[in-house]
């Protein structure tokens, strides 16, 4: 009598996981079955490897378009990766019995990653509903994962699924298939002979497997004809992280760093176990944690335990007990991130097959005809011309990833540059490193896209969102852009400090008006910096008040670049709200001089105060009532580093002349290092202009500032101007 | 507990609630820790309400997750003592009373902590008269509600915990590690009974003042009670305590205006979050803690003035001003969030307009 032990697991389940074990010790099958695509069987000659450590995934792709692909992780807590070791361990071989992948990868599918064993939630829901419980996860684990003690809890699951399923017909034409497929497989490994065969597989599955089988006729019509593609597999290092996610190629495991504490501390003693690791991990990083602590924490496990009439403590009553007894320390967070979920990296054997995204990468060389090479290569782009700008897409999207094949040496820092010098340098570690990325995606664009995602996501700072936005645009990635450009807006509501919301609106600012020519969309972007700029408007006023000299200066040349990114973009507040704020700082009293002085000057630039009304108030700054230091920094905050504005204008001059000449011999002395600093920053031709204009000379003629004009490289200059002026030569 | 309460303004819990606690200890067959009146289930039950299978129906007490009414619960089981943490408003005092009279039947073992609480109402103090008479003895001690507590196994509740001087709060290291209170003038000691435990409170916002010691921290379980999580919620504790307030206070009936109450709750749940409900725009955060507490005193006042100034109707004029008030507790911070939140959010909506124009107008 053949002897077939149908094990019906929890994917990612480290209860199941270990009772998986425990009934393959029982039986001892000659071959082990297990749910996964049939094409993938060759790929576990790796299982064994020394080099092969979990976390890791299959990675299935269609050969030529590697971003239709489909992504297997397993995790030491992963009955499936358990049962493969176990077969490893004893010699027996192991059968992929899932549909292939060159079946279920045909489907036209958008560029997202599907994956091949999403989380069955709805059999779990029926059934824990049926025992009264509202969260599935919990009633599992309390009713499966936390016993874990071999053949009857699968028996037990096997009846109740059978009881879920009822008729026992697939809720799909894809499952239909799946099963069919599963039934061929083990049809034919009966028919090889094996007496004792095991089948890991989603409980799910189970009542679809039992004995007796359908007839094997109506499994192969299911299967006749089904369309294919070629299909490669490749084993990835894969992370707890990734495990975690709920999104991208995540598996939804939502704790994986506790399941395989589950796994490796079974029995009541892995509750202290668990508060031992958090309190060393506590410890590590400098915070405190006491055996008391420990003990307090365990003893709260169990209680609400109880209170909660749980088996024993889970997830949920370890994380509060520990709330409990460390509420307030910052340690919950590094709990979280270190325990619950884990760092757990995988590993692959060098020697496994190349994943998609360096198949992805060396089809975009070849489209944009760049090879790569061991020697540095300078590499000169204007992103105006289409096979430039594809270069310098394919360059950003690499730095994006961390894969940093070319340097940008000039052009930086912006995307308002058509130029972009780089520095093309290929070492054998990026091989290493495109490997190591290929967990965001199996093409470069996805993969760039999904890093900046998740950096935005980390960025604490609203200067490191900046720093992504200007990458997602340089890139390309306007699927970045849109969330990015949100990060940017929460950040900014929540920075109590204007100041950096205002260093935020250069790049944005520079970004939409640039966008155009790299063709970015820019509706969310001009939405979020009109937002910015509501802000910015309300918080001017207080940010300008009673600073001290350094953050004067630098607050001054904030307010220039506000109305630079305003004018720059056009904005109506730059007509409006903007000069109602200048006006209300260049007035205030507790306002630095400095500051005074610049608003002062932004309002004369951007023609919302006539001559008369800045004279006026220049003269304010300069009058007797006024201490001479301040209306040294005045006129240095006015002037701004440029003598021009005085040379267009004699009256201004005068004020300031008149001011300078009646300046009381002590308060001269005192003010001079200033004037000095301020008039000393000028163009030496600016300061022979101004010479010339106090000594009531007309000057020659306004010519250019450089001192050290060079009249043929003028003269090219002098051309474009005549053209475009339309006067003759 | 069963014996009628006498008619008071506010009766202790375990009066008011008589009838309730009755039912649940004739309910509860699950297992009660030493000296305890119900089971641990039953006391959640009690706090958050329920109904029992003879149809009883418990009201609830405090509205919040039931995760944190299960932490507390648990940690007096395993005789630790509870520390409730939170802003001001958050139902500290409220819970601890409630869990106090369900675990023990007595929310009366109380000691308010301030700046002058000293150590003998912790520990125990002495009648001077018979001091001087008779000598140290039993009969010239004069106990504590600690004292007290430890003697019948109950539960004593400290308020303000952190308000007390820290040597003050020191002395109940010994009494919560050593379950004793050393009585060296007697030459004796008090041992705990068990079911001797404790509850404090303390307030977030008075961190720093006389914080705990580490010592002191490390023999409690910190729950740290959050404000409503939605509004529905905050709008029904609001609307419940104004009432109760009102009648207290014998204001002149003023409808009771939903639509104001529920802006004000609106204002202050967004302002705190810093986004609107909506989530479409962020918003900064005031200083100031904009608890449920500080909704009902605004919706108070707002009644107040309502009835003795204005129509008689609780109007958007009445609540503007203590709304700026609650908001605006720093000058230059909390201005400017007060003025972005007013053009950014409250202008566009239509149905706000009086109350912008009455903010506009402070
Ligand atoms: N979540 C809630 N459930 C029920 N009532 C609540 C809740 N939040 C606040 N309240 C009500 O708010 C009022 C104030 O609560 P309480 O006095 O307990 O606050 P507290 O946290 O002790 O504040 P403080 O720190 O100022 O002492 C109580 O009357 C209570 O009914
Ligand atoms: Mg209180």
């Amino acid at each position: 009598m053949t002897d077939v032990r149908l094990l019906g697991i929890r994917h990612h389940g480290p209860g199941s996981a270990r009772s998986v074990v425990r009934a393959l010790d029982e039986q001892q099958p000659s071959v082990v079955l297990v749910e996964l695509p049939a094409d993938c069987e060759p790929a576990l000659r790796w299982v064994g490897h020394s080099q092969l450590l979990p976390p890791v995934a299959l990675l299935g792709f269609v050969a030529d378009q590697p971003q239709r692909a489909a992504f297997l992780p397993f995790a030491e807590f992963s009955p499936e990766w358990q049962a493969f070791q176990w077969a490893h361990a004893h010699g027996v071989p192991v059968r992929a019995i899932d549909l292939p992948l060159a079946h279920s990868l045909v489907e036209a599918r958008d560029d997202t990653l599907q994956l091949a064993n999403p989380p069955v939630t709805d059999p779990l829901a029926a059934l824990a509903a049926a025992a009264g419980d509202p969260d599935p996860e919990r009633w599992w684990d309390d009713v499966v994962e936390h016993r874990g003690d071999g053949a009857p809890a699968f028996d037990a699951v096997a009846e109740a699924m059978t009881a879920v399923r009822g008729s026992g017909d697939a809720a799909t034409v894809r499952e239909a298939q799946r099963e069919a497929h599963m039934r061929k497989v083990l049809r034919a490994v009966l028919a090889e002979g094996h007496e004792r065969v095991a089948v890991v597989c989603g409980a799910w599955h189970v009542p679809a497997l039992q004995a007796p089988l359908p007839p094997a006729k109506a499994d192969a019509a299911v299967l006749k004809g089904l369309p294919k593609v070629k299909v490669g597999v490749s084993w990835v290092p894969w992370t707890h992280r990734r495990l975690a996610a709920t999104t991208g190629y995540g598996a939804g495991v939502q704790s994986p760093g506790w399941y395989r504490h589950v796994f490796l501390h079974p029995g009541p003693s892995g509750v202290s176990t668990w508060f031992v690791q958090a309190a060393r991990l506590l410890r590590d990083r400098g915070l405190s944690a006491s055996p008391d602590h420990l003990i307090a924490a365990t003893r709260a496990a169990g209680a609400l335990a109880a209170l909660r009439e749980r088996p024993r403590p889970g997830l949920a009553e370890m994380l509060d007990a520990a709330d409990a007894v460390m509420a307030g320390s910052t340690g919950l967070a590094l709990i979280r991130r270190e325990l619950v979920v884990g760092d757990a990296i995988g590993d692959v054997p060098d020697d496994a097959p190349q994943v998609p995204l360096a198949r992805d990468l060396a089809a975009q060389q070849r489209a944009v005809r760049l090879k790569p090479s061991a020697d540095v290569q300078q590499l000169e782009l204007d992103v105006r011309k289409p096979n430039a700008r594809s270069r310098s897409v394919l360059l950003h999207r690499l730095s994006a990833l961390g894969v940093p094949w070319g340097r940008l040496e000039e052009g930086r820092g912006s995307s308002g540059t058509f130029r972009e010098t780089w520095s093309l340098h290929w070492e054998p570690e990026l091989t290493i490193t495109l490997i190591e990325r290929s967990a965001h995606g199996t093409t470069v664009r996805a993969a760039a896209a999904n890093r900046l995602l998740e950096q935005s996501q980390q960025a604490s700072a609203l200067a490191d969102l900046v720093v992504v936005l200007d990458r997602a645009l340089l890139a390309d990635l306007p699927e970045v852009v849109q969330p990015v450009v949100a990060a940017v807006e929460a950040h900014a509501a929540h920075d109590p400090d204007v100041v950096q919301v205002i260093d935020t609106l250069g790049p944005l600012a520079r970004a939409l008006r640039y966008g155009d020519v790299r063709g970015t969309d820019a509706g969310a972007l001009r939405r979020v910096f009109d937002g910015l700029v509501v802000r910015v408007v309300a918080g001017t006023l207080m940010a300008c008040r009673s600073l001290a000299p350094d953050a004067a200066a630098a607050m001054a040349e904030r307010l220039a670049a506000v109305q630079t990114a305003l004018a720059l973009v056009d904005h109506g507040a730059r007509r409006a709200e903007w000069p109602a704020v200048l006006t209300l700082v260049a007035e205030r009293p507790d306002v630095h001089g400095l500051v005074q002085g610049r608003a002062t000057r932004l309002l004369h630039d951007g023609g919302a105060w006539n001559r008369g009304r800045v004279s006026a108030r220049v003269s304010r700054a300069l009058s007797v009532g006024t201490p001479p230091a301040t209306g040294a920094s005045f006129v240095e905050g006015f002037l701004a580093g440029s003598g021009t504005v005085l040379v267009h204008d004699r009256e201004l001059l005068e004020v300031i002349d008149a001011w300078v000449s009646a300046l009381a011999p002590d308060a001269f002395i005192a003010t001079a290092p200033l004037l000095r600093r301020t008039f000393g920053a000028f163009e030496p031709a600016e300061r022979r202009q101004l010479g010339l204009l106090l000594d009531d000379e007309v000057p020659v003629a306004v010519s250019g500032f450089g001192g050290d004009l060079d009249p043929a490289r003028a003269a090219a200059a002098l051309a474009t101007v005549r053209e475009l002026l339309g006067v003759a030569q | 507990m069963t014996s009628l309460p006498p008619t008071v303004l506010r009766p202790h819990a375990e009066h008011e609630f008589a009838h309730e606690l009755a039912a649940l200890a004739a309910a509860d067959t699950r297992e009660r820790p030493p000296s305890w009146r119900l089971s641990p289930w039953a006391v959640v039950t009690y706090v958050l309400g329920g109904q029992l299978p003879d149809g009883t129906v418990i009201t609830p007490k405090y509205v919040g997750q039931r995760r944190l009414v299960e932490i507390a619960v648990a940690t007096l089981a395993t005789d630790r003592a509870l520390l409730l943490l939170g802003v001001p408003g958050t139902a500290k005092t409220w819970l601890s009373e409630h869990l106090t009279a369900a675990i023990s039947g007595d929310s009366t073992l109380l000691v308010q902590g301030t700046a002058g609480t000293a150590e003998e109402q912790l520990r125990y103090g002495w009648n001077y008269a018979r001091l001087l008479a008779e000598g140290p003895s039993p009969a010239a001690l004069v106990p504590s509600p600690v004292y007290r507590a430890m003697e019948r196994g109950a539960i004593v509740r400290v308020e303000e915990l952190t308000r007390m001087a820290s040597d003050v709060q020191d002395a109940l290291v010994t009494v919560l590690s050593e379950k004793t209170l050393p009585i060296p003038e007697l030459g004796g000691e008090m041992q705990a009974v068990p079911g001797f435990n404790l509850i404090a409170t303390a307030n977030d916002r008075d961190r720093g003042v006389n914080d705990l010691s580490a010592a002191l921290r490390r023999r409690f379980n910190t729950v740290v009670l959050p404000l409503p999580a939605d509004a529905e919620e905050e709008v029904a504790i609001v609307e419940r305590r104004v009432a109760e307030l009102g009648a207290a206070l014998r204001l002149p009936e003023v409808p009771s205006s939903d639509l104001e109450i529920r802006r004000v709750v609106t204002v202050f749940r967004e302002l705190r979050s810093g986004a609107t409900e909506d989530g479409r725009i962020s918003l900064k955060v005031p200083t100031g803690s904009l608890s449920t507490a500080e909704a009902i005193s605004v919706v108070t006042n707002g009644v107040a003035l309502a009835a003795h100034f204005g129509d008689g109707r609780l109007s958007a004029a009445d609540v503007a001003a203590g709304i700026v008030g609650a908001v605006v507790k720093d000058p230059v911070h909390d201005a400017v969030a007060w003025r972005e939140y007013l053009e950014a959010v409250v202008r566009d909506r239509p149905e706000w307009r009086e109350f912008y124009e009455a903010c506009r107008e402070l």
